[in-house]
């Protein structure tokens, strides 16, 4: 463990640790470009050179690796005239952009400029002018102009995803990144080439010239695409998703997210069901919605038909739902669960439309909260069948109505039109859910239920680890989460609801998840083969 | 600019000071609120210190940003015969912000109090007149505060006489004169 | 005071008279800004006056606290309104006393011209509407014709007769326009010309003597318990003057009288705001002598805007600009209170900084917040008219009490 000086301040750290590293620990920020810490460093941005003692030349800190008794300086004299030297000379050639580029705001050069140059152009000639907006990919715009050539993004094709699209071209002044003669930066991960561009010269098509990023609030999210969950920064302005960042997480998805995942910014917004919904009579206000249903389920438990409603559980949605739901219904009388969910096909990898998973971050299962709900249904004890099973036990008379969580079924259009037609006939059909798709006109009332960007909600990844989603803004129309109507249900129908606030619900539902499985669970003899 | 009255201080009080500094030239002591009213009381009578004007008083609102305390409570001094200053700080909690008015020894408290109650709502003890001072009475809420909005509005008020009986109203400062008929 | 009221309720006690409540509402001709006095009278003697002031509350500091460090400039200029310049230097010193910027010596005798400037026609405007309150029109001309003339040169310096938004953080908005000193050199006789006017009109006349003479007294003990600074204190005999105590802009390098009162009331005031105004006459034109053409803003790109041909044509012009207007320039984190000698006394500037490009707070320390506060000592137990000559002399500008 080799012990050394920067600044003045010592630090230990382990052998063939960066020097920026090393510096970072003792809270020393040294600039940089082509650095990044999971890729190759090629020290070819000359950024971050800083003095060492005994050295003839300044050393790049991101090659340097520590040694012992190294006295480091990262802010003198000479150090701060290198940094402005290759600042002067990456703004040479580089464009007045700032007002019309999307990374003005979050944007290196603008920072650093700040901070250790601020001086004139020296230039008296004009600047090199190269393709503005070459589509360098179906996601991605590069701008040759405004490119410093990290080749943190050629790097990122190499290593990270291994596809090998990008490289540099030409010579010189004129040097651009281009994909090789016959590709297009299409890989599933191409949208982190965007984060990981330090200037805007690649910019995602997505977002481009929607927002700028100061009107952006940040809110630590999870991406809901698939079951491997990844931690994900969800930036939003007035009450709109804009888009999703990847956040730092070693244990799950380290930098980076897919594209699939990312291209869910529009789901809280698209086809919202924001009103109570009752069949025949049309949108109600929130109170009407809700007497309704509590008169249809009271009339059903009179009628001592409690256990042939079909609860359906959908793993899209946050623990904290599905354990008010369970509680709700076991308390209701129900016996019969179901799960439906996005089926494995919900997204396919762009280049190769046959497979539903790749071996780095996309899962086969396109749901967030599959691991939750098997959890908690074996901590309550109960047996949750699959989608499939449903139409067969609405035909067996086995259950003859239902209350689904959710819109999406994992199942092909035949088979949906079927158990639509069987739920048609149905006697009660009660949704509950985020979507207005067909189902709120065939069921008898629908509640609107809010995005997981709208309400506080804790999801299980594949792997068992538990992250939690936080809210990012109010809830839109007269949606509310999950679990506020299981209260309200559970209050009006004198089932009992001992959760004060959202904290105590968070809290019982954590320690249900934790507890023993209660009994041995019945087989599912319809479900299809676990992926 | 004040460096000597600033020693001075710390000579005396080396108890209750909690801190001071002297950033930009301006010597800035810290107490606690229980010894605000000894160490304003030697400021104004000591010989070396003399602070026979108090400037201003005001209020800082720390919230998320300090963990230890969220209100600061900031008296400026001014001396005129020896022409120096001082600024005094007191720190305040969230849980119980209160502090002992110091009216008594200076006349200027009296109306920069009110309006310290007024914007940020710390309450002064023993405060001969603890009305709102620029908001109206009916006004909810302390607007500097943090945690109040700047997009933030207020309720509509009941008209006059036409939706709420004036007897209730708030009443001014009317001394020991009592009120008879109002004439307007 | 006490003892005459206590006299007189005691001969009222035969005659069953009760005090009355009178309401000096707050939009009242005779008072210019909107304050309320509700006052308990008996007869004409006014037995507790109690302030009501608040009428014109913006949110000036709430509005700092999300604004930049330059866009505070504007809300500094609507404090009092009637001398903008002050505010805006006032200000722009502070912060710069917390960036540890040093501006360049055409500046500070910039600032320190157009500061007495504004003084003057703060002053002019006092004595205008106070003569005007009195009955004295005649004078209210003179004078208003003097602030007239102040103001088409402020004009032309600043683009704006009232809400100039001239100062800059670390210097100016413009230089001075050409031949703004020949300008000058003929207004100034001209100005005195009309001060002189206005003694002839008001200083010996017998009306106006015995309502200012002896009303509105406070002592110097009282005045300074109270916070009293600037002409109100100096009117009953404290020599405290910002500018001479703590010289700041160039006031050490000029020579000017410090112009002391006695008596404490209002005819004191009034002396001493007319000879404030030859002595800012005074400081102008040695001002204009000393000056020497230079820079007028400080050099530093993290605080100044560049130059629109840089922003527009070079990247570096073009950061510089974009970072400075989004993000505001970066104070460091400290607090610090700056002070001017605003028209009405001291002006002070609390301002606290968490490191960012927006401050964390800004206090105003209104001068005459706290002759406000004394209103009431002053007008209690004397009669109901005396308010009008106290209320004009303490010049109350609702700008800068409320903020």
């Amino acid at each position: 463990m080799p012990k050394l000086t920067i600044n003045g301040k010592t630090v230990t750290c382990d052998a063939g640790t960066p020097l920026i590293e090393a510096a970072k620990q003792v809270g020393e920020h040294i600039p940089y470009f082509c650095y990044h810490p999971s890729l190759t460093r090629p020290a070819s941005c000359r950024m971050c050179l800083v003095e060492v003692e005994k050295a003839p030349k300044l050393m790049p800190a991101c090659y340097t690796t520590v040694a012992e008794g190294m006295v480091v300086l990262t802010k003198s004299d000479k150090v701060i005239r290198a940094r402005k030297a290759v600042l002067e000379f990456l703004l040479l050639n580089h464009p007045v952009d700032c007002p019309i580029c999307d990374q003005a705001g979050e944007c290196t050069l603008q920072n650093l400029y700040f901070e250790y140059s601020a001086q004139e152009s020296r230039l008296k000639t004009r600047k090199v002018n190269k393709v503005k907006a070459f589509p360098i990919g179906p996601e991605v715009v590069y701008d040759g102009e405004r490119c410093v050539l990290c080749t943190r993004c050629v790097r990122f094709c190499e290593q990270i995803t291994k596809t090998n699209e990008l490289t540099t071209t030409q010579r010189a002044d004129m040097t651009e990144i281009r994909p090789f003669p016959g590709r297009e930066l299409d890989n599933d991960y191409s949208q982190c080439t965007v984060d990981l561009c330090p200037v805007g010269a690649l910019t995602s098509r997505n977002f481009r010239f929607k927002c700028r990023v100061w009107y952006l609030d940040t809110t630590e999210s999870i991406c809901t695409g698939c079951a491997r969950g990844c931690s994900t920064y969800l930036e939003h302005f007035r009450g709109e998703v804009q888009r999703f960042r990847p956040r730092t997480n070693p244990e799950i998805n380290s930098y980076w997210m897919c594209d699939h995942g990312r291209r869910l910014y529009r789901e809280p917004h698209e086809d919202r069901l924001l009103n109570p919904f009752i069949k025949g009579v049309g949108a109600v206000p929130r109170n009407k919605g809700l007497a309704e249903a509590v008169k249809r389920l009271k009339a059903f438990r009179d009628a001592g038909r409690a256990n042939k409603l079909a609860v359906v559980l959908s793993p899209q949605g946050s623990n904290e739902g599905l354990f008010s739901l369970i509680r709700f219904a076991l308390k209701y009388g129900v016996e019969r669960f179901y799960m439906n969910g996005k089926p494995d096909t919900a997204f396919t990898l762009r280049n190769e439309p046959d497979k539903v998973a790749d071996d780095f971050l996309i899962v086969a299962d396109k749901n967030p909260n599959t691991t939750g709900l098997r959890r908690l249904a074996e901590a309550f004890g109960i047996t949750v069948l699959s989608a499939a099973s449903l139409a067969a036990d609405l035909e067996s008379k086995k259950v003859d109505s239902a209350f689904i969580l959710g819109a999406n079924f994992p199942l092909d259009l035949d088979k949906k039109s079927k158990l639509w037609q069987k739920l048609e006939d149905a006697d009660l059909v009660i949704f509950l859910g985020q979507r207005a798709t067909p189902f709120t006109t065939l069921a008898h009332v629908s509640l609107p239920s809010c995005s997981f960007a709208e309400k506080q909600g804790s999801y299980i990844n594949i792997d068992g680890i538990r992250q939690v989603a936080k809210a990012a803004f109010e809830p839109h129309g007269l949606s509310q989460p999950d679990w506020k109507w299981i209260e309200r249900l559970s209050l009006r129908l004198q089932l009992g609801w001992e959760y004060e606030n959202f904290e105590d619900l968070e809290a019982a539902a954590n320690a249900k998840l934790a507890a023993p499985p209660a009994k041995e669970l019945e087989e599912d003899k319809n479900a299809p083969a676990q992926t | 600019m004040s460096k000597k009255a600033l020693n001075r201080v710390k000579k005396q009080f080396k108890k209750q000071l909690i801190d001071t500094h002297s950033q930009c030239g301006d010597e800035t002591i810290i107490v606690g609120r229980e010894s605000l009213h000894e160490v304003v009381a030697f400021l104004k009578t000591d010989a070396e210190t003399s602070f026979d004007m108090l400037s201003d008083v005001t209020a800082v609102d720390w919230l998320g940003v300090r963990d230890d305390y969220r209100f600061e409570v900031v008296y400026h001094f001014l001396s005129l015969s020896l022409r120096q200053r001082m600024r005094v700080k007191v720190p305040l909690t969230d849980a119980d912000p209160t502090i002992d008015s110091i009216s008594d020894l200076y006349h200027s408290a009296n109306w920069a109090e009110r309006e310290v109650f007024d914007m940020y709502g710390i309450r002064f003890n023993g405060h001969p007149d603890p009305r709102r001072m620029l908001l109206y009475e009916e006004f909810e809420g302390h607007p500097l505060r943090k945690d109040y909005s700047i997009l933030a509005s207020q309720p509509r008020i009941d008209l006059l006489d036409v939706e709420r009986p004036t007897t209730n109203l708030y009443q001014p400062n009317y001394g020991e004169y009592g009120l008879a008929k109002e004439v307007h | 005071m006490a003892a005459d009221v206590a006299g007189i309720l005691e001969i009222d006690q035969d005659l069953h008279t009760e005090a009355m409540l009178l309401n000096m509402g707050p939009s009242h001709p005779a008072t210019h800004g909107t304050v309320r006095f509700v006052l308990t009278l008996d007869g004409e003697s006014i037995l507790k006056c109690d302030t009501e002031i608040g009428y014109l509350h913006r949110g000036f500091e709430k509005m700092c606290e999300s604004s930049t460090w330059t866009q505070v400039f504007p809300f500094t200029d609507r404090l009092n309104y009637v001398s903008p310049l002050i505010n805006n230097f006032g200000y722009a010193m502070t912060v710069e006393k917390l960036l540890g910027l040093k501006v360049p010596i055409r500046t500070e005798y910039i600032r320190t011209i157009l500061s007495e400037m504004s003084r003057m026609s703060d002053y002019l405007t006092c004595l205008a509407a106070g003569a005007l309150e009195l009955g004295g029109f005649t004078a209210f001309l003179y004078a208003v014709e003097g602030r007239e003339f102040l103001w088409d040169l402020i004009e032309e310096v600043t683009g704006q007769r009232m809400m100039t938004n001239y100062g800059r953080i670390g210097g100016l908005k413009d230089d001075l326009t050409d031949g703004f000193a020949e300008k000058w050199k003929a207004l100034a006789p001209h100005l005195r010309y009309l001060v002189d006017a206005v003694h002839k009109l008001l200083t010996r006349n017998r009306i106006f003597i015995d309502r200012m003479e002896g009303t509105g007294i406070i002592s110097q003990a009282e005045a300074i318990s109270y916070g009293f600074t600037g002409p109100c204190l100096r009117s009953t005999g404290v020599e405290y003057d910002v500018r001479k105590a703590f010289p700041y802009h160039a006031y050490d390098k000029v020579d000017f009288d410090l112009v002391v009162g006695s008596a404490g009331d209002n005819y004191d005031r009034y002396l001493v705001r007319m000879e404030e105004i030859i002595q800012s006459m005074r400081i102008i034109d040695q001002c204009l002598d000393q000056m020497e053409p230079g820079p007028i803003n400080c050099d530093d790109p993290r605080v100044l805007l560049p130059p629109k041909s840089s922003v527009y044509n070079s990247i570096e012009g073009m950061i510089n600009h974009f970072k400075l207007i989004f993000e505001g320039i970066q104070v460091p984190a400290g607090e610090v209170y700056g002070y001017v000698e605003g028209g009405n006394g001291e002006l002070g500037y609390y301002i606290v900084s968490n490191g960012s490009g927006r401050p964390w707070k800004i206090k105003v320390r209104p001068p005459c917040f706290y002759l406000m506060g004394g209103m009431a000592k002053m007008v209690e137990g004397a009669m109901l008219a005396d308010i009008i000559p106290t209320f004009d002399t303490i010049n109350l500008i609702g700008g800068e009490i409320d903020r």
